[in-house]
């Protein structure tokens, strides 16, 4: 599955990706030394996410701006989160674009690795 | 016929209109337009296509003078005059605006939209209204300059002064310009500008007097309102108290606070890694929420849904450089 993110990761400019569900990372392209995004990103995203839906329940998108990096998470479903890291000048608009439209696929990715049997 | 070119760059209200205007010989050619966005806090005009003016150095050879817009918005315009018509440019001319919170930050954003094109030229950075704000030294920018390994003249100057125009000038492509005679181009910049003095009130040059009149002051949370596609804004200190803000949603307001005390925490939880400078909300059609974070300042902005990123970022930038409720103002850029 992680092939598929490789894949996301080259059309959308990112450099590594992410899919959590829950507080599981279930397929991943970070590599061990931008592990602190990873980790830092999803309990960042997670509150975001928590409270922004208090203010707006369409909020399904955030971003972080790291130096020069940028951190995108997408709420893939109530428990899931797809989180990816731009380097710096990445088109970000492009990325957003591509992003969104990709959700779709990675609700199915989650359904097809949660129902995987262990 | 020997002609030059110098292109003048830099932020919003840094003074490129003001001092290509101020040497020109003849009426410079400008695409002002009425301010819409966050500019609106400094002047009433802004230059969204380009500036263009001309100056005889002698008799066999001319010297055109050319503006890019300031806004990040009209980077097209950037790329179109770099690679093409200033593409032969001997000099570029940095400006930085002194008074801007964080005017090293504008350094570097220059030099790096424009790197490849300063590093084949002569390359001058003139800084402007230091008799404003001192705060950032010659020392500063010369400092900030070492530190990335690389050396420029950096003069301060007064955008409306022709002969501290035409010093920058000379600076960037005397070696280039040996036949011309600098003495006698002072001479007769310093006569164009007492002829200037006293405009007739039909002349393009008095309506560019009367269009380039002070602004009256007001809070960078009028500023963004005032500017197309924001919603509504909230600045903070940097004690995360609220200065100033216009949201009507209690819930949003509290929702800025928890971003920026998020932020924070990251901070401290992760030392290692630099501070965040940006949270941001997005949703199908729905209006995007953004929190811009300064050592000293933040500020929070609604938007419509259909700007982007970056014309959100630069608006922020902007506002957060013109706000005059900051205490410390970033010397390490």
């Amino acid at each position: 599955m992680s092939q598929i993110l490789t894949k996301l990761d080259k059309l959308s400019g990112s450099e590594c990706s992410v899919l959590f569900s829950g507080s599981k990372p279930i397929a991943s392209t970070f590599s061990k030394d931008k592990l602190l995004y990873l980790k830092l990103g999803h309990q960042a995203f997670t509150l975001i996410f928590k409270q922004a839906i208090k203010s707006n329940p369409y909020y399904d998108e955030a971003h972080i701006q790291i130096g020069n990096y940028r951190l995108i998470s997408y709420r893939v479903s109530d428990s899931a989160l797809y989180i990816a890291l731009l380097p710096e000048r990445s088109e970000i608009h492009r990325a957003q674009r591509i992003l969104r439209e990709s959700r779709p696929l990675l609700s199915k990715m989650i359904t097809k690795l949660t129902q995987a049997p262990t | 016929m020997k002609s030059y070119k110098v292109l003048f760059i830099g932020s919003p209200g840094s003074g490129k209109t003001t001092a290509i205007r101020s040497i020109s010989e003849i009426d410079v050619v400008d695409t002002d337009t009425k301010v819409s966005d966050s500019t609106i806090k400094r002047k009433r005009t802004t230059t969204v296509g380009m500036d263009y003016g001309k100056l005889t150095l002698n008799e066999d050879t001319n010297l055109h003078l050319y503006g890019t817009p300031g806004q990040e918005r009209f980077k097209f315009m950037w790329d179109l005059m770099v690679s093409d018509l200033a593409k032969d440019a001997s000099a570029v001319i940095l400006l930085v605006d002194n008074t801007r919170n964080y005017p090293l930050k504008d350094l570097d954003f220059y030099l790096d939209e424009f790197w490849d094109y300063i590093v084949s030229r002569h390359f001058v950075i003139a800084v402007t209204r230091s008799d404003l704000d001192e705060t950032t030294t010659l020392e500063d920018y010369q400092n900030h300059l070492k530190a990335r390994g690389m050396l420029a003249p950096t003069i301060f100057m007064d955008a409306r002064k022709s002969m501290h125009v035409l010093d920058i000038i000379n600076s960037g492509m005397m070696h280039d310009a040996e036949s011309v005679n600098w003495s006698d181009v002072a001479h007769k910049v310093a006569m164009n500008e007492f002829k200037k003095r006293n405009p007739d009130p039909n002349s393009p040059q008095f309506e560019w007097l009367r269009k380039s009149r002070p602004v009256p002051k007001m809070s960078i949370v009028e500023a963004a309102t005032k500017s197309r596609g924001i919603l509504g804004a909230l600045h903070f200190d940097e004690n995360n108290e609220t200065i100033d803000h216009s949201l009507n949603n209690v819930e949003q307001h509290e929702l800025f606070k928890t971003l920026k005390t998020l932020a924070d925490t990251v901070s401290k939880k992760a030392p290692q890694l630099p501070a965040i400078g940006n949270i941001s909300l997005f949703g199908s059609k729905q209006d995007t929420l953004s929190l811009f974070i300064e050592s000293d300042q933040s500020l929070g902005l609604i938007t419509n849904a259909n700007m982007t990123h970056q014309q959100i970022r630069q608006q922020a930038v902007d506002l957060l450089q013109w706000s005059d409720n900051v205490s410390n103002t970033d010397q390490a850029g």
